[in-house]
């Protein structure tokens, strides 16, 4: 699993990207009460927005940690975003990309490094 | 917080401080021709003087003096005195920022309730709290559809759309790059249903109509909201509201997002505004619906209430983001429309609309008898209807202004294909002895050929 700068997560295996958010952005959204999840067959950019959290005091954009074309969308969040708080890692994930561009993960930070740029930033992750 | 004004030792004082010798020197660089000069002094008029002084002005406007037949989207109708009474309370009228969260219970009630009178009324699932007036509110529904679908970005609209609301959804468009397709009309002033659903294809994000259209004609929308489903488009259909006392509701021909002014419903003329723009959509489409929404909801001792909710989206917190950046919402017009919605109730909106449209299909039909004169069409029709004397618009205004009549609007200054046609408007204002009037100045007008 590796992290963006701007707190989203992804897992790749065999070419495809599983995405989600950090914990830490799942908590310092707060409540989160709806997930717009991009269409399937979309194509994205790394770095290009693919998905919006809303929480009762914000909508925050996703952006995609790498380019590609989403093939999969958790569809449980429509009835249940809250899985994106309570399961930021795992059964909260957003989308699956089949990627167009694997070398771009190398830019991305391991779990280590994420926290301890959290830390910088003056966060306890 | 007192106004005081600077006294002139205090002036003096603070010209000592800068060193300037007077305020002449101070301003010296200022050029003299730039300079205002001393403004005329004399001692006024008393404030009795000043009510005639300003009676004489108002005198000059003889607008109130005509029968006035004029419509094409803003309608003069009569106001229940229940709604200037409900209105200039002042916990309402003087309400502060009843757009803001910390708005009174009061407040958000009345606007509750507003909105579910507009879903009744247009039979959508949920509306916001109103817009700032019909254009903006078509404009609105545009992006709104293009935000649903990002990857489309082609809109069809009605050629018969109010040509100011055009004009205002065609500005809100100019720096999305969208392509604006326009369906044409028959001479009739219907619509053309087979170039629009030509028009209409897998690209297209929402397609706009008109109901009734700007030449008074109800087209058959079902039919191209069919085609627009099939897809995937959304349909927006602007209304008078008052329609939907007497045809189908926007949901039942079909409508993806109700929008249009509100006026008709408890709002004067006030030549021009403010009016009052209303939404309503089906509830997969609410969190792409700009403005905000009130809710119902529970305190935390159990009791009922209401809140602003669906709010993450908006300007204050989603900045350049937002749905909207005009969430202006028309609180006090929406007040009056509810008032005027709740006085009418279901069966009396459906009596108010019918009588518009029996006294208007009277005057058309009496008028069509009259030799020479010829009607737009046959479509249906609801309180407006379009008809040429055969004379230029001029002649024919010169005429019935002179007997005391606005006859309606000249068509050919917003459509040249129609000169010389006219677009009456006839509401409950209108007695039967003043259509006949209407009919007797006209038929003299005839007799003159």
């Amino acid at each position: 699993m590796r992290f963006t700068e701007t707190h989203e997560w992804i897992d790749v295996k065999e070419n495809v990207g599983v995405v989600g958010v950090s914990a830490f952005a799942q908590k310092e959204l707060g409540d989160i009460v709806y997930v717009e999840l991009p269409k399937v067959g979309r194509e994205v950019k790394k770095g290009q927005e693919a998905a919006v959290l809303e929480s009762t005091k914000a909508a925050a954009d996703v952006y995609s940690p790498a380019s590609g074309k989403i093939i999969e969308v958790n569809a449980t969040l429509n009835q249940k975003p809250e899985l994106v708080n309570t399961s930021s890692e795992g059964e909260g994930w957003l989308f699956k990309l089949q990627l167009s561009d694997p070398q771009e993960l190398t830019g991305l930070l391991d779990k280590q490094a994420y926290q301890a740029n959290l830390k910088d930033s003056g966060f306890s992750p | 917080m007192d106004f005081i004004s600077n006294q002139k030792a205090q002036v003096n004082a603070m010209l000592e401080a800068i060193g300037a010798g007077s305020i002449e020197e101070l301003f010296a660089s200022i050029p003299q021709n730039l300079k205002h000069r001393a403004p005329h002094r004399d001692d006024g008029l008393s404030e009795s003087e000043g009510v005639i002084l300003m009676e004489e002005i108002a005198a000059k406007n003889t607008f109130s003096s005509y029968e006035s037949y004029l419509g094409a989207g803003a309608y003069e109708h009569y106001l229940p005195a229940v709604i200037g009474f409900i209105c200039s309370k002042s916990e309402f009228l003087t309400a502060y920022t009843p757009y803001q969260p910390e708005a009174s219970q009061g407040m958000l009630q009345a606007t509750f309730e507003f909105q579910s009178a507009i879903c009744a009324l247009t039979g959508m699932d949920v509306s916001n709290a109103s817009l700032y007036d019909g254009a903006t509110a078509c404009a609105e529904a545009m992006l709104m559809a293009l935000r649903y679908q990002k990857e489309r970005n082609k809109v069809v609209i009605a050629s018969s759309l109010h040509p100011h609301y055009f004009s205002v959804v065609k500005q809100f468009l100019s720096s999305h790059g969208t392509l604006i397709e326009r369906i044409p009309f028959d001479k009739d002033g219907s619509l053309d249903r087979a170039k629009a659903e030509a028009l209409i294809d897998d690209q297209t994000s929402a397609v706009l109509l008109p109901y009734p259209s700007f030449f008074g004609v109800i087209d058959e929308i079902k039919q191209i909201s069919a085609k627009a489903k099939a897809c995937g488009s959304l349909m927006v259909v602007c209304a008078n509201p008052l329609v939907y006392g007497l045809y189908a509701s926007a949901e039942e021909i079909g409508a993806d997002i109700a929008v249009g002014d509100i006026q008709p419903l408890g709002l004067p003329l006030q030549f021009g505004g403010p009016y009052c723009g209303y939404m309503a959509c089906r509830q997969d489409l609410v969190r792409q619906m700009p403005g905000r929404i009130v809710g119902e909801t529970i305190d935390a001792e159990g009791k009922r209430g209401f809140v602003l909710t669906l709010q993450a989206r908006e300007q204050h917190i989603r900045r350049e983001k937002a749905t909207s950046n005009i969430c202006t919402n028309q609180a006090l017009a929406a007040l009056a429309s509810l008032v005027c919605m709740l006085w009418y109730g279901r069966q009396g909106l459906r009596e108010l609309a019918l009588t518009n449209y029996q006294r208007t299909a009277y005057l058309r039909h009496r008028l069509g008898q009259l030799p020479g004169v010829v009607l737009m069409g046959n479509a249906p029709f609801f309180n407006e209807f379009a008809l040429s004397f055969g004379y230029s618009g001029a002649e024919a205004f010169e005429h019935f202004r002179h007997r005391g009549i606005e006859p309606g609007l000249d068509l050919g200054k917003y459509y040249p294909e129609f000169n010389g046609y006219l677009l009456v408007a006839v509401t409950e204002t209108k007695t039967k002895g003043m259509l006949d009037r209407y009919i007797q100045v006209a038929s003299e007008l005839m007799v003159r050929k």
